[in-house]
Protein backbone atom coordinates (compact mmCIF):
# COMPACT_ATOMS: atom_id res chain seq x y z
CA UNK A 1 0.00 0.00 0.00
CA UNK A 2 2.48 2.11 0.70
CA UNK A 3 4.21 1.61 -2.71
CA UNK A 4 0.31 2.59 -4.38
CA UNK A 5 0.77 5.94 -2.50
CA UNK A 6 4.46 6.39 -3.47
CA UNK A 7 3.58 6.32 -6.50
CA UNK A 8 0.53 8.49 -6.46
CA UNK A 9 2.30 11.17 -5.31
CA UNK A 10 5.28 11.14 -7.65
CA UNK A 11 2.31 11.08 -10.66
CA UNK A 12 0.84 14.18 -9.03
CA UNK A 13 4.79 16.01 -8.32
CA UNK A 14 5.32 15.71 -12.24
CA UNK A 15 1.83 16.70 -13.08
CA UNK A 16 2.48 19.57 -11.20
CA UNK A 17 5.91 20.45 -12.53
CA UNK A 18 4.61 19.21 -16.18
CA UNK A 19 1.94 22.25 -15.90
CA UNK A 20 4.95 24.68 -15.84
CA UNK A 21 4.00 26.08 -11.98
CA UNK A 22 6.44 26.18 -9.53
CA UNK A 23 7.57 22.95 -7.83
CA UNK A 24 6.87 24.57 -4.51
CA UNK A 25 3.15 24.31 -5.26
CA UNK A 26 3.83 20.68 -5.75
CA UNK A 27 5.20 20.32 -2.20
CA UNK A 28 2.24 22.15 -0.91
CA UNK A 29 -0.16 19.95 -2.35
CA UNK A 30 2.08 16.82 -1.64
CA UNK A 31 1.81 18.07 1.99
CA UNK A 32 -1.54 18.69 1.54
CA UNK A 33 -2.03 15.49 0.48
CA UNK A 34 -0.60 13.68 3.17
CA UNK A 35 -3.66 14.80 5.50
CA UNK A 36 -5.40 12.90 2.80
CA UNK A 37 -3.50 9.63 2.63
CA UNK A 38 -5.58 7.59 4.74
CA UNK A 39 -8.81 8.60 2.08
CA UNK A 40 -7.10 8.19 -0.95
CA UNK A 41 -4.51 5.68 -0.36
CA UNK A 42 -6.85 2.90 -1.42
CA UNK A 43 -7.25 2.51 -5.44
CA UNK A 44 -10.87 2.18 -5.04
CA UNK A 45 -13.83 3.43 -2.72
CA UNK A 46 -16.63 1.51 -1.88
CA UNK A 47 -17.39 2.63 1.17
CA UNK A 48 -20.85 3.86 2.68
CA UNK A 49 -24.39 2.57 3.23
CA UNK A 50 -25.60 -0.04 0.42
CA UNK A 51 -28.96 -1.87 0.39
CA UNK A 52 -30.20 -4.75 -1.67
CA UNK A 53 -32.35 -3.73 -4.70
CA UNK A 54 -34.33 -7.10 -4.19
CA UNK A 55 -34.28 -10.61 -2.29
CA UNK A 56 -34.91 -13.58 -3.55
CA UNK A 57 -34.90 -16.59 -1.45
CA UNK A 58 -33.59 -18.68 -4.20
CA UNK A 59 -29.40 -18.42 -5.20
CA UNK A 60 -29.75 -16.71 -8.51
CA UNK A 61 -27.08 -18.14 -10.57
CA UNK A 62 -25.97 -15.79 -13.45
CA UNK A 63 -26.79 -17.30 -16.66
CA UNK A 64 -29.49 -18.91 -15.04
CA UNK A 65 -29.77 -22.99 -14.37
CA UNK A 66 -29.76 -25.21 -11.21
CA UNK A 67 -27.12 -25.46 -8.67
CA UNK A 68 -24.16 -27.31 -10.44
CA UNK A 69 -24.00 -29.68 -7.80
CA UNK A 70 -22.28 -33.45 -7.70
CA UNK A 71 -24.04 -36.05 -6.25
CA UNK A 72 -22.94 -35.26 -2.55
CA UNK A 73 -24.34 -32.24 -2.83
CA UNK A 74 -27.37 -33.24 -4.48
CA UNK A 75 -28.07 -35.90 -1.58
CA UNK A 76 -27.26 -33.23 0.57
CA UNK A 77 -30.01 -30.64 -0.77
CA UNK A 78 -32.47 -32.71 -0.69
CA UNK A 79 -32.00 -33.82 2.96
CA UNK A 80 -31.99 -30.59 4.21
CA UNK A 81 -35.06 -29.02 2.04
CA UNK A 82 -36.79 -31.94 4.07
CA UNK A 83 -35.02 -31.60 7.14
CA UNK A 84 -36.39 -27.93 6.72
CA UNK A 85 -39.39 -28.05 6.19
CA UNK A 86 -40.19 -31.07 9.08
CA UNK A 87 -38.17 -28.99 11.71
CA UNK A 88 -35.18 -31.54 11.76
CA UNK A 89 -32.61 -29.17 10.58
CA UNK A 90 -33.08 -25.71 11.67
CA UNK A 91 -32.28 -22.58 10.00
CA UNK A 92 -30.31 -21.31 12.69
CA UNK A 93 -29.66 -17.76 10.88
CA UNK A 94 -33.20 -16.90 10.59
CA UNK A 95 -33.98 -17.93 14.13
CA UNK A 96 -31.27 -17.67 16.56
CA UNK A 97 -29.47 -14.54 14.59
CA UNK A 98 -26.03 -16.30 13.67
CA UNK A 99 -24.70 -15.18 10.39
CA UNK A 100 -25.93 -16.20 6.82
CA UNK A 101 -22.65 -16.45 5.68
CA UNK A 102 -21.91 -16.02 1.95
CA UNK A 103 -23.35 -15.72 -0.56
CA UNK A 104 -26.23 -15.55 1.56
CA UNK A 105 -25.81 -12.53 2.82
CA UNK A 106 -25.23 -11.10 0.65
CA UNK A 107 -28.76 -11.21 -0.69
CA UNK A 108 -30.18 -9.99 2.42
CA UNK A 109 -33.05 -7.35 2.28
CA UNK A 110 -31.69 -5.28 4.58
CA UNK A 111 -28.60 -2.25 4.53
CA UNK A 112 -25.19 -2.49 5.42
CA UNK A 113 -22.31 -0.73 5.65
CA UNK A 114 -18.63 -0.56 4.59
CA UNK A 115 -15.96 1.13 5.94
CA UNK A 116 -12.35 1.46 4.57
CA UNK A 117 -9.49 1.88 6.72
CA UNK A 118 -5.95 1.44 6.43
CA UNK A 119 -5.43 -2.28 5.85
CA UNK A 120 -8.88 -3.26 6.69
CA UNK A 121 -11.93 -2.96 5.18
CA UNK A 122 -14.95 -4.13 7.20
CA UNK A 123 -18.66 -5.37 5.77
CA UNK A 124 -21.03 -4.36 8.39
CA UNK A 125 -24.12 -5.79 7.65
CA UNK A 126 -27.54 -4.68 9.67
CA UNK A 127 -28.94 -8.42 9.70
CA UNK A 128 -28.00 -10.21 12.12
CA UNK A 129 -24.80 -7.37 13.13
CA UNK A 130 -22.47 -9.47 11.03
CA UNK A 131 -19.36 -8.27 10.72
CA UNK A 132 -17.06 -9.28 7.97
CA UNK A 133 -13.32 -8.03 8.35
CA UNK A 134 -11.56 -7.94 5.54
CA UNK A 135 -7.85 -7.68 5.68
CA UNK A 136 -6.24 -6.03 2.41
CA UNK A 137 -2.56 -7.41 0.69
CA UNK A 138 -2.04 -10.02 3.23
CA UNK A 139 -1.52 -13.62 2.93
CA UNK A 140 -4.01 -16.14 4.11
CA UNK A 141 -1.25 -17.63 6.60
CA UNK A 142 -2.64 -15.69 9.94
CA UNK A 143 -5.11 -18.44 9.89
CA UNK A 144 -2.60 -20.93 10.94
CA UNK A 145 -0.74 -18.43 12.75
CA UNK A 146 -3.36 -17.82 15.45
CA UNK A 147 -4.87 -21.39 14.98
CA UNK A 148 -8.68 -20.08 14.32
CA UNK A 149 -11.52 -22.17 14.06
CA UNK A 150 -13.43 -21.99 10.50
CA UNK A 151 -16.08 -19.30 10.62
CA UNK A 152 -19.31 -18.52 9.76
CA UNK A 153 -18.59 -15.87 7.39
CA UNK A 154 -14.84 -17.61 6.48
CA UNK A 155 -11.57 -15.53 6.78
CA UNK A 156 -11.44 -13.11 4.17
CA UNK A 157 -8.23 -11.15 2.34
CA UNK A 158 -8.48 -8.30 -0.33
CA UNK A 159 -6.60 -6.43 -2.53
CA UNK A 160 -7.65 -3.88 -5.17
CA UNK A 161 -7.94 -4.91 -8.60
CA UNK A 162 -8.17 -1.19 -10.67
CA UNK A 163 -11.02 0.42 -8.67
CA UNK A 164 -12.73 -3.30 -8.11
CA UNK A 165 -12.21 -4.93 -4.77
CA UNK A 166 -11.39 -8.59 -4.62
CA UNK A 167 -12.42 -10.12 -1.37
CA UNK A 168 -10.86 -13.97 -1.63
CA UNK A 169 -12.44 -15.82 1.18
CA UNK A 170 -11.53 -19.62 3.08
CA UNK A 171 -12.34 -21.77 6.01
CA UNK A 172 -16.00 -21.18 5.97
CA UNK A 173 -17.28 -23.52 8.75
CA UNK A 174 -20.28 -26.24 7.26
CA UNK A 175 -23.29 -24.60 8.97
CA UNK A 176 -24.71 -22.35 6.68
CA UNK A 177 -26.76 -22.36 3.60
CA UNK A 178 -26.00 -21.02 0.43
CA UNK A 179 -29.53 -19.25 0.53
CA UNK A 180 -33.13 -19.83 1.67
CA UNK A 181 -33.80 -23.13 -0.01
CA UNK A 182 -31.12 -24.46 2.26
CA UNK A 183 -28.72 -25.23 -0.46
CA UNK A 184 -25.40 -26.59 1.51
CA UNK A 185 -21.45 -26.35 0.88
CA UNK A 186 -18.86 -27.66 2.73
CA UNK A 187 -16.17 -26.51 4.56
CA UNK A 188 -13.78 -26.81 1.58
CA UNK A 189 -16.04 -24.05 -0.36
CA UNK A 190 -14.06 -20.66 -1.42
CA UNK A 191 -15.58 -17.71 -2.48
CA UNK A 192 -14.33 -14.70 -4.78
CA UNK A 193 -15.96 -11.62 -5.12
CA UNK A 194 -15.35 -8.39 -7.06
CA UNK A 195 -16.92 -5.33 -5.40
CA UNK A 196 -17.15 -2.11 -7.60
CA UNK A 197 -19.09 0.87 -7.83
CA UNK A 198 -21.55 1.06 -11.39
CA UNK A 199 -23.89 3.61 -12.53
CA UNK A 200 -21.46 6.75 -11.52
CA UNK A 201 -21.47 5.22 -7.57
CA UNK A 202 -25.07 4.90 -7.44
CA UNK A 203 -24.69 1.55 -6.89
CA UNK A 204 -22.31 -1.35 -5.93
CA UNK A 205 -22.12 -4.62 -7.41
CA UNK A 206 -20.89 -7.81 -6.24
CA UNK A 207 -20.03 -10.34 -8.34
CA UNK A 208 -19.36 -14.02 -6.26
CA UNK A 209 -17.47 -16.72 -7.72
CA UNK A 210 -17.95 -19.70 -5.61
CA UNK A 211 -16.14 -22.94 -5.81
CA UNK A 212 -16.67 -25.87 -3.74
CA UNK A 213 -14.52 -29.19 -5.19
CA UNK A 214 -16.66 -31.44 -2.50
CA UNK A 215 -20.30 -30.59 -3.72
CA UNK A 216 -19.86 -28.60 -7.18
CA UNK A 217 -19.18 -30.07 -10.33
CA UNK A 218 -17.78 -26.51 -11.37
CA UNK A 219 -17.47 -23.28 -10.06
CA UNK A 220 -20.77 -20.69 -10.12
CA UNK A 221 -21.18 -16.94 -10.43
CA UNK A 222 -23.83 -15.32 -8.64
CA UNK A 223 -24.16 -10.91 -8.71
CA UNK A 224 -25.73 -8.56 -6.31
CA UNK A 225 -26.65 -5.18 -7.14
CA UNK A 226 -26.96 -2.59 -3.96
CA UNK A 227 -28.26 1.02 -3.99
CA UNK A 228 -26.71 3.65 -2.24
CA UNK A 229 -28.27 5.00 0.89
CA UNK A 230 -26.25 7.55 2.63
CA UNK A 231 -29.01 8.31 4.78
CA UNK A 232 -29.04 5.76 6.94
CA UNK A 233 -28.26 4.42 9.85
CA UNK A 234 -27.85 1.06 11.22
CA UNK A 235 -30.14 -0.06 13.50
CA UNK A 236 -30.36 -3.21 15.97
CA UNK A 237 -31.14 -6.21 15.20
CA UNK A 238 -31.77 -9.03 17.21
CA UNK A 239 -34.15 -12.12 16.80
CA UNK A 240 -37.56 -11.50 17.85
CA UNK A 241 -37.63 -8.35 18.58
CA UNK A 242 -39.14 -5.82 16.06
CA UNK A 243 -36.94 -4.80 12.73
CA UNK A 244 -37.12 -1.71 10.46
CA UNK A 245 -39.57 -2.14 7.58
CA UNK A 246 -38.44 -3.86 4.79
CA UNK A 247 -41.11 -4.50 3.05
CA UNK A 248 -40.48 -2.64 0.22
CA UNK A 249 -37.38 -4.37 -0.90
CA UNK A 250 -38.60 -5.86 -3.55
CA UNK A 251 -38.96 -10.01 -3.05
CA UNK A 252 -39.50 -9.51 0.79
CA UNK A 253 -43.36 -9.96 0.97
CA UNK A 254 -43.27 -12.73 -1.64
CA UNK A 255 -41.20 -14.77 0.30
CA UNK A 256 -43.18 -14.37 3.42
CA UNK A 257 -46.42 -14.98 2.16
CA UNK A 258 -44.20 -18.09 0.99
CA UNK A 259 -43.39 -19.05 4.16
CA UNK A 260 -46.99 -18.90 5.40
CA UNK A 261 -48.41 -21.11 3.03
CA UNK B 1 -10.74 19.57 2.21
CA UNK B 2 -13.49 17.47 0.25
CA UNK B 3 -12.28 19.85 -2.62
CA UNK B 4 -8.93 18.56 -2.10
CA UNK B 5 -9.54 15.06 -2.03
CA UNK B 6 -11.72 15.68 -5.35
CA UNK B 7 -8.71 17.19 -7.23
CA UNK B 8 -6.93 14.80 -5.81
CA UNK B 9 -8.89 11.99 -7.19
CA UNK B 10 -9.13 14.06 -10.94
CA UNK B 11 -5.43 14.14 -11.07
CA UNK B 12 -5.16 10.32 -9.84
CA UNK B 13 -7.42 8.94 -12.36
CA UNK B 14 -6.42 11.01 -14.92
CA UNK B 15 -2.05 10.04 -14.64
CA UNK B 16 0.30 11.78 -16.10
CA UNK B 17 -0.01 10.94 -20.10
CA UNK B 18 -3.38 12.84 -20.09
CA UNK B 19 -2.95 15.21 -18.16
CA UNK B 20 -0.01 16.78 -20.93
CA UNK B 21 -2.42 18.27 -23.34
CA UNK B 22 -3.69 21.05 -20.43
CA UNK B 23 -3.47 24.36 -20.74
CA UNK B 24 -0.80 25.91 -18.09
CA UNK B 25 -3.53 28.29 -17.20
CA UNK B 26 -5.74 25.43 -15.70
CA UNK B 27 -2.94 24.32 -13.52
CA UNK B 28 -2.28 27.70 -12.23
CA UNK B 29 -5.47 28.08 -11.30
CA UNK B 30 -5.74 24.16 -9.89
CA UNK B 31 -2.70 25.49 -7.96
CA UNK B 32 -3.69 28.49 -7.19
CA UNK B 33 -6.85 26.61 -5.05
CA UNK B 34 -4.58 24.34 -3.38
CA UNK B 35 -2.38 27.03 -1.80
CA UNK B 36 -5.62 29.01 -0.69
CA UNK B 37 -7.13 25.76 0.57
CA UNK B 38 -3.91 25.06 2.59
CA UNK B 39 -3.97 28.66 3.85
CA UNK B 40 -7.40 28.90 4.72
CA UNK B 41 -7.07 24.87 6.39
CA UNK B 42 -3.84 24.95 8.37
CA UNK B 43 -5.24 27.02 11.22
CA UNK B 44 -8.03 25.26 11.74
CA UNK B 45 -6.29 21.86 11.92
CA UNK B 46 -3.73 23.57 14.31
CA UNK B 47 -6.72 24.50 16.53
CA UNK B 48 -8.39 20.68 16.56
CA UNK B 49 -5.44 18.58 16.30
CA UNK B 50 -7.25 14.98 15.50
CA UNK B 51 -5.44 12.27 16.91
CA UNK B 52 -5.85 8.64 15.10
CA UNK B 53 -7.38 6.25 17.18
CA UNK B 54 -7.21 3.51 14.53
CA UNK B 55 -6.22 -0.22 15.61
CA UNK B 56 -7.40 -2.79 17.85
CA UNK B 57 -7.50 -2.18 21.23
CA UNK B 58 -7.41 -4.68 24.56
CA UNK B 59 -7.63 -3.61 28.39
CA UNK B 60 -7.06 -5.82 31.29
CA UNK B 61 -9.53 -8.52 30.55
CA UNK B 62 -10.06 -8.65 35.10
CA UNK B 63 -9.69 -5.21 35.98
CA UNK B 64 -12.68 -3.51 36.24
CA UNK B 65 -12.40 -0.93 38.89
CA UNK B 66 -15.98 0.37 40.15
CA UNK B 67 -16.68 3.23 42.52
CA UNK B 68 -19.74 2.28 43.22
CA UNK B 69 -18.63 -1.08 45.02
CA UNK B 70 -17.20 -1.10 48.59
CA UNK B 71 -13.03 -1.13 48.76
CA UNK B 72 -13.30 -4.79 49.69
CA UNK B 73 -15.66 -5.28 46.77
CA UNK B 74 -13.20 -3.71 43.95
CA UNK B 75 -9.81 -6.23 45.97
CA UNK B 76 -12.04 -8.97 44.84
CA UNK B 77 -12.54 -8.50 41.48
CA UNK B 78 -9.19 -7.32 40.77
CA UNK B 79 -8.23 -10.44 42.36
CA UNK B 80 -11.20 -12.51 40.06
CA UNK B 81 -12.23 -13.58 43.42
CA UNK B 82 -15.65 -14.41 41.19
CA UNK B 83 -17.62 -17.30 40.50
CA UNK B 84 -20.12 -15.68 38.51
CA UNK B 85 -20.44 -12.17 36.74
CA UNK B 86 -20.11 -10.26 39.56
CA UNK B 87 -20.37 -11.65 43.22
CA UNK B 88 -18.88 -8.67 45.72
CA UNK B 89 -19.18 -7.32 49.21
CA UNK B 90 -20.96 -4.79 49.09
CA UNK B 91 -22.26 -1.77 47.39
CA UNK B 92 -21.15 2.03 48.44
CA UNK B 93 -24.33 3.60 48.35
CA UNK B 94 -23.01 6.59 48.09
CA UNK B 95 -23.29 6.17 44.47
CA UNK B 96 -26.33 4.03 44.02
CA UNK B 97 -29.77 4.37 44.58
CA UNK B 98 -31.64 1.86 46.94
CA UNK B 99 -33.73 -0.30 43.96
CA UNK B 100 -30.23 -0.41 42.42
CA UNK B 101 -28.49 -1.88 45.42
CA UNK B 102 -31.29 -4.45 46.68
CA UNK B 103 -31.18 -5.93 42.97
CA UNK B 104 -27.51 -6.68 42.64
CA UNK B 105 -27.26 -7.95 45.86
CA UNK B 106 -30.18 -10.10 44.53
CA UNK B 107 -28.31 -11.42 41.78
CA UNK B 108 -25.11 -11.83 43.81
CA UNK B 109 -27.12 -14.08 46.27
CA UNK B 110 -28.11 -15.96 42.91
CA UNK B 111 -24.67 -16.10 42.32
CA UNK B 112 -24.09 -17.53 45.73
CA UNK B 113 -26.54 -20.20 45.56
CA UNK B 114 -25.35 -21.28 42.16
CA UNK B 115 -28.24 -20.63 40.21
CA UNK B 116 -27.45 -19.36 37.07
CA UNK B 117 -27.88 -15.18 36.80
CA UNK B 118 -29.12 -14.69 33.32
CA UNK B 119 -27.99 -11.51 31.96
CA UNK B 120 -27.79 -9.63 28.73
CA UNK B 121 -24.19 -11.09 28.14
CA UNK B 122 -25.39 -14.33 29.15
CA UNK B 123 -28.58 -14.56 27.09
CA UNK B 124 -26.63 -12.93 23.87
CA UNK B 125 -28.21 -9.85 23.66
CA UNK B 126 -26.15 -6.84 22.91
CA UNK B 127 -24.62 -5.66 25.89
CA UNK B 128 -25.25 -2.05 25.37
CA UNK B 129 -23.24 1.03 27.13
CA UNK B 130 -21.41 1.20 29.61
CA UNK B 131 -21.54 -2.94 29.99
CA UNK B 132 -19.74 -3.12 26.75
CA UNK B 133 -16.96 -1.35 28.66
CA UNK B 134 -16.24 -4.58 30.51
CA UNK B 135 -15.59 -5.82 27.07
CA UNK B 136 -11.63 -6.82 26.41
CA UNK B 137 -11.41 -5.69 23.06
CA UNK B 138 -12.47 -3.55 20.60
CA UNK B 139 -11.40 -2.00 17.37
CA UNK B 140 -11.42 1.94 16.31
CA UNK B 141 -12.53 2.36 12.72
CA UNK B 142 -11.73 5.99 11.78
CA UNK B 143 -13.20 7.96 9.15
CA UNK B 144 -13.74 12.14 8.88
CA UNK B 145 -17.45 11.86 9.25
CA UNK B 146 -17.80 8.85 12.38
CA UNK B 147 -16.29 6.54 13.89
CA UNK B 148 -17.34 2.36 13.87
CA UNK B 149 -15.92 0.85 16.91
CA UNK B 150 -15.83 -2.90 16.46
CA UNK B 151 -17.19 -4.59 19.52
CA UNK B 152 -14.70 -7.58 19.85
CA UNK B 153 -16.19 -9.48 22.70
CA UNK B 154 -19.64 -8.92 21.68
CA UNK B 155 -19.44 -9.18 17.91
CA UNK B 156 -21.62 -6.24 17.61
CA UNK B 157 -20.90 -2.88 16.67
CA UNK B 158 -21.59 0.83 17.38
CA UNK B 159 -21.16 4.31 15.47
CA UNK B 160 -19.91 7.66 16.76
CA UNK B 161 -21.17 10.19 14.48
CA UNK B 162 -18.65 13.14 14.32
CA UNK B 163 -19.28 16.81 14.89
CA UNK B 164 -23.04 16.53 14.89
CA UNK B 165 -25.86 17.53 17.53
CA UNK B 166 -27.98 14.24 18.78
CA UNK B 167 -31.23 13.95 17.26
CA UNK B 168 -34.33 15.60 17.85
CA UNK B 169 -35.89 12.37 18.91
CA UNK B 170 -33.65 9.77 19.67
CA UNK B 171 -35.31 6.35 19.46
CA UNK B 172 -33.79 4.09 22.05
CA UNK B 173 -31.28 1.71 21.33
CA UNK B 174 -28.86 -0.92 22.92
CA UNK B 175 -26.00 1.23 22.29
CA UNK B 176 -28.11 4.28 21.97
CA UNK B 177 -26.80 7.20 20.03
CA UNK B 178 -23.46 8.47 20.51
CA UNK B 179 -21.97 11.63 19.12
CA UNK B 180 -18.16 12.73 19.38
CA UNK B 181 -15.87 15.63 18.81
CA UNK B 182 -12.38 16.01 19.46
CA UNK B 183 -11.28 18.66 21.83
CA UNK B 184 -7.68 19.00 23.17
CA UNK B 185 -6.43 16.26 21.61
CA UNK B 186 -9.23 13.83 23.14
CA UNK B 187 -12.26 11.98 21.44
CA UNK B 188 -15.27 12.65 23.55
CA UNK B 189 -18.09 10.79 23.13
CA UNK B 190 -21.94 11.88 24.74
CA UNK B 191 -24.42 9.00 24.28
CA UNK B 192 -28.17 9.16 25.42
CA UNK B 193 -31.35 7.21 24.21
CA UNK B 194 -29.84 3.66 25.33
CA UNK B 195 -32.69 1.16 25.68
CA UNK B 196 -34.08 0.19 28.69
CA UNK B 197 -34.28 -3.44 28.77
CA UNK B 198 -35.12 -6.50 31.47
CA UNK B 199 -31.96 -7.89 30.39
CA UNK B 200 -29.81 -5.24 31.20
CA UNK B 201 -28.32 -5.92 34.24
CA UNK B 202 -24.91 -6.61 35.84
CA UNK B 203 -22.25 -7.16 34.25
CA UNK B 204 -18.81 -6.16 33.92
CA UNK B 205 -20.10 -2.65 33.96
CA UNK B 206 -23.73 -2.65 33.60
CA UNK B 207 -26.09 -1.96 36.61
CA UNK B 208 -29.26 -1.25 35.98
CA UNK B 209 -30.78 2.00 34.57
CA UNK B 210 -33.22 3.88 33.79
CA UNK B 211 -34.09 6.24 30.41
CA UNK B 212 -32.14 9.22 31.84
CA UNK B 213 -28.67 7.01 31.30
CA UNK B 214 -26.40 9.25 29.79
CA UNK B 215 -22.92 8.50 29.40
CA UNK B 216 -19.43 10.69 28.34
CA UNK B 217 -16.63 8.88 27.07
CA UNK B 218 -13.35 10.45 26.68
CA UNK B 219 -10.12 8.82 24.68
CA UNK B 220 -6.86 10.57 24.36
CA UNK B 221 -3.29 8.60 24.18
CA UNK B 222 -1.20 8.62 27.45
CA UNK B 223 1.98 11.17 27.54
CA UNK B 224 5.15 9.44 27.93
CA UNK B 225 5.58 10.57 31.48
CA UNK B 226 1.96 9.11 32.45
CA UNK B 227 1.68 5.43 34.58
CA UNK B 228 -0.42 3.43 32.55
CA UNK B 229 -2.27 0.65 34.11
CA UNK B 230 -2.98 -1.48 30.86
CA UNK B 231 -2.29 -5.14 31.08
CA UNK B 232 1.24 -5.76 31.44
CA UNK B 233 0.32 -9.14 29.70
CA UNK B 234 0.87 -11.49 32.70
CA UNK B 235 -2.54 -10.85 33.95
CA UNK B 236 -5.94 -10.45 32.41
CA UNK B 237 -6.68 -12.52 28.92
CA UNK B 238 -4.28 -10.86 26.92
CA UNK B 239 -1.57 -12.95 25.55
CA UNK B 240 1.66 -10.74 25.30
CA UNK B 241 2.53 -12.17 22.07
CA UNK B 242 -0.17 -10.62 20.72
CA UNK B 243 0.51 -6.85 22.40
CA UNK B 244 2.08 -4.48 20.00
CA UNK B 245 5.14 -3.47 21.40
CA UNK B 246 6.04 0.23 21.36
CA UNK B 247 2.24 1.45 21.07
CA UNK B 248 0.55 4.20 22.64
CA UNK B 249 -1.44 3.49 25.62
CA UNK B 250 -5.21 4.80 24.83
CA UNK B 251 -6.76 5.89 28.37
CA UNK B 252 -10.79 5.81 28.01
CA UNK B 253 -12.52 7.73 30.78
CA UNK B 254 -16.30 7.36 30.97
CA UNK B 255 -18.66 9.21 33.50
CA UNK B 256 -21.96 7.46 33.88
CA UNK B 257 -24.86 9.72 34.98
CA UNK B 258 -28.45 8.44 35.54
CA UNK B 259 -30.54 10.47 38.08
CA UNK B 260 -32.86 7.10 38.02
CA UNK B 261 -30.80 4.70 39.17
CA UNK B 262 -27.86 7.02 40.72
CA UNK B 263 -27.45 9.37 43.44
CA UNK B 264 -24.58 10.66 41.76
CA UNK B 265 -22.41 10.10 38.52
CA UNK B 266 -19.55 8.03 38.36
CA UNK B 267 -16.54 7.50 36.61
CA UNK B 268 -13.89 5.17 35.61
CA UNK B 269 -10.86 4.93 33.99
CA UNK B 270 -9.63 1.83 31.62
CA UNK B 271 -6.31 1.75 29.45
CA UNK B 272 -5.77 -0.12 26.14
CA UNK B 273 -2.96 -1.19 24.52
CA UNK B 274 -2.66 -2.00 20.75
CA UNK B 275 -2.71 -5.41 19.66
CA UNK B 276 -1.68 -6.92 16.74
CA UNK B 277 -4.36 -9.94 16.32
CA UNK B 278 -7.98 -8.64 15.41
CA UNK B 279 -11.62 -9.17 15.90
CA UNK B 280 -12.49 -12.70 15.45
CA UNK B 281 -15.60 -13.94 15.11
CA UNK B 282 -17.69 -14.83 18.02
CA UNK B 283 -21.62 -15.68 18.12
CA UNK B 284 -23.18 -15.95 21.80
CA UNK B 285 -26.06 -18.00 20.12
CA UNK B 286 -23.00 -20.30 18.95
CA UNK B 287 -22.19 -21.05 22.40
CA UNK B 288 -25.23 -20.40 24.86
CA UNK B 289 -27.31 -23.09 23.52
CA UNK B 290 -27.95 -24.05 27.36
CA UNK B 291 -29.97 -20.97 27.58
CA UNK B 292 -32.34 -21.65 25.15
CA UNK B 293 -34.97 -20.53 24.34
CA UNK B 294 -34.22 -17.54 26.39
CA UNK B 295 -31.67 -16.35 23.88
CA UNK B 296 -32.85 -14.06 21.41
CA UNK B 297 -35.30 -15.93 19.40
CA UNK B 298 -37.51 -15.30 15.78
CA UNK B 299 -40.45 -18.62 15.89
CA UNK B 300 -41.13 -16.57 12.46
CA UNK B 301 -38.43 -16.08 10.44
CA UNK B 302 -38.37 -12.70 9.38
CA UNK B 303 -38.44 -13.05 5.57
Amino acid sequence: MRELLSAKESNMARFVCAGGVATVAGAIFILASGALAQATSSVGDVSGFWWSVKYSPKLEILGGGDIPYNDKGKLQYTKNIAGLRNGSIKDDARRVCVPDGVPRILGNPYPFKIVQSPGQITLIYELNGVLRIVLMDKPQLWVDVEGAAPYYSGHSIGHWDGETLVIETANYNEKTFLDATGAPHSDQMTTVERIRKINGGKQLEDVVTITDPLMLTKPMTARYIYDTHPEVRLEDYVCGEPHRDISNVPGVKEARRARVQ
Amino acid sequence: MKLLGIISRLMDRQGVPKIAPLRPSTFLVLSMVVIFLNVAVAPAQAQTRVPNFNGIWAHNGFDYPKPYLTELGNEREARGERDGAQVTDGYDNAYLKPWVVELLLREDLAERSRRTNTTDHTLCYPEGIPAEFGGREMQMLQTPSEITMLLGDANHSRTIYLNRPHSAHVVPSWYGESVGHFEDESLVVDTIGIAVHPETVSTSYGTPHTEALHVVERYRFLSSDEKPTAPSGTDGLVDPKYIAAGGKTLRLTFTVDDSGAYRKPWSVSLDYLPIKTRIREYYCAENNRDFTPLIPTAEIPDF
